[in-house]
């Protein structure tokens, strides 16, 4: 199907090509085969062999690419009337998705095949996480009221909700600090301790991690707001933050679930 | 999808109090050109940030609070793990399905989109499942 495309696409000229759409449909087979079958292995072999064949070949190479990329205005593309940059946080979001399924997953992996795995209340400490998610629950909602409030022109309402949001993701922060601290030190939870403690850390600290990485971005968006940067008709740094802040409220749902409740 | 379509019978029969920035014949059920719904860039509308928009956000947050309580309480109240784990696992993706829908915004983003973000999502679940279960 793909080859019937790109011929058409070399045909109309350099109006389109889906060359790179078969070389990741191609890599994505291959590292398929890699965990289920060799035989998978093969096909996305090849698959991706075609694909960076045709790719050399027939779009003009990377050159060509990139200037069917820079040529290429957004009603052309498929995702006609979404923009560009928003399309662009979705795909580095779905790169995030990969990353956090390998962990969760390897963690859940090595539980799986683990014979004795204590009882998360046995260890942590589930009625202050609970408080933890309730409080990153209200920072969504802050982040989204934010968004409409510069919708809506309001800025003042903006600023406010966008101060509120970091603040919350700070207090979230400190919580988890304090649960770190009485974990290493009090009862001894170390990541070298054994898997629990392993996969423990290595799931919150990552998940810690991008909350710090969100609250850094969000003091910068605080900084560009209280400038008055974001008006009623230009405010996309608002929505595509919020996108990430609430993507990290959604790796957190899974990781108290799984983590703290299960 | 259950999710997607559900959501495409509802914004035909919502209307415009929702996505009033769309025509009614770009909103229709059917997948318009992309063209035409390039036309009307959803930022023009007055719906991202009207009323019925708050509602939906305030609505969203009291479920999430309701279901992370009920999170907890099963967590409390039943002790067989595998109950446990089948009343849990159903009320984490709802969760997740919330904030993705609404807080995101996926549910008023283009078919192309929502299919775009759907597609690697499920491929997430099943690798996570390989993942899993392989070694056993």
């Amino acid at each position: 199907m793909s080859g019937q495309a790109a011929a058409h696409a070399e045909a109309e000229g350099d109006t389109d090509s889906t060359w790179p759409f078969t070389i990741g449909l191609g890599l994505a087979t291959l590292l398929l085969g890699l965990v289920v079958h060799w035989s998978i292995l093969i096909v996305g072999a090849l698959l991706l062999g075609y694909g960076v064949a045709g790719f050399l070949r027939g779009s003009r190479g990377l050159r060509g690419f990139e200037g069917w990329m820079l040529k290429a205005s957004p009603r052309e593309t498929v995702l006609a009337g979404t923009s560009l940059r928003k399309v662009g946080m979705w795909m580095f979001l779905f790169s995030e998705i990969m990353f956090f399924t390998g962990i969760i997953g390897g963690s859940l992996s090595l539980r799986a095949h683990t014979a004795s795995w204590p009882l998360p209340g046995a260890v942590l400490d589930v009625p202050l996480t609970a408080l933890n998610t309730f409080i990153l629950i209200c920072s969504s909602m802050t982040m989204v009221e934010a968004l409409r409030g510069a919708q809506m022109g309001d800025e003042r309402r903006m600023r406010a909700f966008l101060l509120l949001t970091m603040l919350l993701g700070i207090v979230f922060l400190s919580i988890q600090a304090r649960e770190y601290v009485l974990l290493f030190f009090q009862r001894g939870l170390r990541p070298a301790s054994g898997l629990y403690g392993a996969t423990f850390y290595l799931q919150t600290g990552f998940h810690g991690g991008h909350v710090t990485a969100g609250v850094v971005a969000l003091a910068f968006v605080n900084l560009k707001a209280w400038r008055g940067g974001y008006t009623k008709g230009s405010h996309e740094g608002v929505e595509l933050m919020g996108l990430y802040w609430h993507f990290i409220d959604v790796v957190w749902i899974f990781l108290f679930t799984i983590v703290y409740l299960i | 999808m259950a999710l997607t379509d559900g959501a495409d019978a509802d914004d035909a029969g919502r209307g415009a109090a929702l996505v009033d920035g769309r025509t009614g014949s770009t909103r229709a059920a059917t997948p318009a050109p992309p063209a035409a719904q390039g036309a009307a860039p959803p930022q023009a509308s007055e719906g991202p940030g009207g009323p019925g928009r708050h509602r939906i956000y305030i609505t969203v947050f009291a479920a999430l609070a309701a279901l992370t309580v009920m999170e907890l309480s099963v967590n409390r109240l039943v002790h067989l793990k595998s109950l446990q784990v089948e009343l849990l696992v159903p009320m984490m993706l709802a969760k997740a399905a919330l904030v993705v829908l609404y807080y995101m915004h996926l549910r008023y983003e283009s078919r192309v989109l929502r299919w775009a973000v759907l597609v690697p999502l499920a491929m997430a679940v099943f690798f996570a499942i390989v993942v899993t279960r392989g070694g056993g």
